[in-house]
């Protein structure tokens, strides 16, 4: 059994005006994991704790069994690193950044690299200022793609790319996992792509993780219930729901831990249950967040 | 490599049922025989652009339905003896009828009422077919 | 492999800023022309403007390659790679160096040569020439380390001025120590004790610069 890719224990970072706090992750080699969050939760500043460019205030953090910051060297050997305020280099052009990259790591592919130049339509003598954003996102990103780095740590990869490139970068995102003992982990506001492409999934808020768990898990444990309430009868708090908006007769209950016998717990105290419904990954993220902060802010 | 699987995003229903419907389909047609190879969990989800855990439980509800019979180490193939022209059509009758059951509810109707309308129902599209 | 790195990052920026040296280069050709054969008053210029030319490029090479990286938001791509905070310092103050080695060497020679071969010149201010050029120099190290360790142009902009400022007030110190200025007329050039303790002074600020920017970079917690 190896060890885990990413493995955060305990993780504190103060900043004047906010706080990673007690943040614990263990991602195992293989997996695909998803970081969901708002703006300002801390996704960028976990990321950048796992490339050991920002130190922990307390707590424990390994990338690829390597401690971080410590060893940072020796681990980045084996990440590849993306962000959504990263650029490359204005007046060079791209043949320069890849035989650069290239020069760098030792796993470097040129018949992928050309490859991927071909399936996101760059071209090596283009200079990254004449690049549209698109363009260059795909080309920094090729500098990663290209290494088959082990891990790759990528803070909103698919941000503000139109359609069709994000689905030329999910492809490639994807057809890295087909390699065995390659890990991803990505950060995103597009609930969409991490649905897609995610083995498991984590959402941050206000810089603490509020829940992590297996896509599928989530995806059938969350519930939306259509229920029509007769009048004079008491809506009963029923074990499992976070959340019910009630207007009148009709209401709608949210359930994180549904199960075949939820409903029934509506039925006996005389609350009909219209429909029960699937909840798609944001919804289930709103829902999510704002339980969360009502704990907190109660 | 089969790349003509879809997962359709206006479909609601979760990914890996959609994977397991379009395996059924493949197989009640004919284009995928008995004891045939289907592709790797890795290889569909990549075909697909899906995660691995995805593919992984479709295939796991297709062996447990047994749709397909997985090799310990050598990937998964197509249960022999699989009847699924006539499953296929089951579950679709299913989920019509769950689905005027559920109208039914929300109508306030009583299973004797919709028991009624259904038998109009069928004697109605029986007409129709002896003209 | 690792070791490779450091290379590849000066080589990196000599990409980058090629033409900053060259044209570095070429205002220094002109200096020496204007030296060479400026009449009067166009002589003087010449030497004035060889000065000022080392002490624009070096700012102007300091600025461009040390802020830009992360006024361009070029740092996190070079931190993503297997480098540490402080082989990035080291790639950095060498890259500066190198940049500005090239004008900086051709200046200083020719303005050596001219020098001693110019008839209308005294010998004896050649080793007060090298003292100032080699403090353009320890300047230049001077606003790199500001530059990296203060993170922001605005005290990388304090730091070149006050730095280009104080060369004037160095200039006159040198020139009004009677020890200094004894020699300056003769023909020959003299090494006394005074100035090799300048030299020498300037060379340990240079060190005590470099080692306190690498000491200071080495300790910081968050690198972006």
């Amino acid at each position: 059994m190896n060890s885990p890719a990413i493995q955060l224990q305990g993780v504190v970072k103060r900043y004047k005006f906010f706080t990673l706090d007690n943040i614990s992750l263990t991602v195992p080699e293989g997996e695909v994991m998803g970081v969901i969050g708002p703006n300002g939760a801390g996704k960028s500043t976990t990321i950048r704790i796992l490339m050991g460019l920002v130190h922990q205030d307390r707590g424990e953090v390994r990338v690829l069994g390597r401690s971080m910051p410590a060893d940072q060297v020796a681990a980045k050997r084996d990440i590849g690193f993306n962000s959504e305020d990263m650029r490359l280099y204005g007046p060079m052009t791209i043949d320069w950044h890849l035989r650069f990259a290239r020069s760098i790591f030792p796993g470097w592919d040129e018949d992928y690299a050309t490859l991927l130049l071909k399936r996101f339509g760059l071209q090596r003598e283009q200079k990254v200022k004449g690049l549209s954003h698109g363009q260059r996102v795909k080309a920094a990103l090729l500098t990663v793609l290209a290494r088959r780095p082990k891990l790759m740590l990528l803070d909103e990869p698919t941000t503000g790319l139109d359609p069709v490139a994000r689905h030329e970068i999910l492809r490639e995102l994807t057809s890295a996992m087909a390699e065995e003992g390659r890990t991803i982990l990505f950060s995103s506001h597009n609930t969409q792509d991490v649905e897609q492409i995610s083995d498991r999934i984590t959402f941050i808020d206000r810089g603490r993780i509020i829940d992590s768990m297996d896509k599928e898990k989530y995806l059938d444990r969350w519930r939306r219930l259509r229920l029509e309430i007769p009048s004079g009868v008491l809506v009963p708090a029923v074990r499992g729901v976070v959340g019910i908006k009630q207007q009148g007769r009709l209401a709608v209950a949210t359930s994180s831990a549904f199960d075949d016998e939820l409903p029934g717990a509506y039925e006996r105290a005389g609350v009909r249950v219209q429909r029960v419904e699937t909840m798609t990954l944001e919804e289930i993220f709103v829902a999510n967040v704002e339980r969360s902060r009502e704990e907190v802010d109660a | 490599m089969d790349s003509s699987f879809l997962i359709s995003q206006s479909d609601k229903r979760p990914m890996y049922l959609q994977i397991m419907e379009q395996v059924k389909q493949k197989i009640a047609v004919g284009d995928w025989r008995e004891g045939q190879a289907i592709p790797s969990i890795r290889q569909l989800a990549v075909d697909l652009q899906v995660s691995v855990i995805t593919v992984k439980r479709a295939y796991l509800e297709l062996e447990r339905e047994g749709v397909i019979v997985t090799h310990h180490g050598r990937g998964s193939t197509v249960a022999a003896g699989v009847e699924l022209g006539a499953t296929l059509r089951e579950a679709e009758l299913d989920q019509h009828l769950d689905q005027a059951a559920r109208l039914g509810t929300i109508m306030g109707l009583e299973a004797d009422e919709l028991e009624s309308r259904l038998r109009n129902a069928v004697d109605r599209v029986t007409e129709k077919e002896a003209v | 492999m690792n070791a490779t790195i450091i290379p590849q990052l000066i080589r990196k920026d000599i990409d980058l800023y090629r033409n900053f040296v060259i044209g570095g280069l070429a205002a220094g050709v002109v200096s020496i022309l204007l030296i060479l054969f400026g009449r009067g008053v166009l002589g003087l210029i010449g030497i004035i403007s060889l000065f000022i030319t080392m002490i624009v490029f070096a700012s102007l090479v300091t600025g461009q390659c040390l802020v830009n990286e992360r006024k361009h938001q070029t740092l996190s791509f070079l931190m993503s790679l297997p480098l540490s905070a402080l082989q990035y310092t080291v790639a950095k103050l060498a890259s500066a160096f190198v940049l500005f080695l090239v004008p900086w060497l051709v200046l200083t020679a020719a303005g050596t040569w001219i020098v001693m071969v110019s008839p209308a010149i005294a010998h004896g201010v050649l080793p007060m020439f090298l003292s100032l050029c080699l403090m353009i120099m320890v300047g230049m190290f001077l606003t790199c380390g500001v530059a990296l360790v203060a993170e922001s142009e605005g005290w990388f902009v304090t730091a070149t001025v006050v730095v280009n400022v104080s060369y004037n007030f160095v200039w006159i110190a040198i020139v009004n120590t009677p020890s200094l200025a004894k020699d300056l007329k003769g023909p020959t050039p003299i090494w006394s004790a005074t100035m090799l303790s300048l030299i020498g002074g300037e060379l340990a600020l240079m060190a005590a610069t470099i080692g306190l920017t690498l000491w200071l970079q080495s300790r910081k917690r968050d690198f972006i």
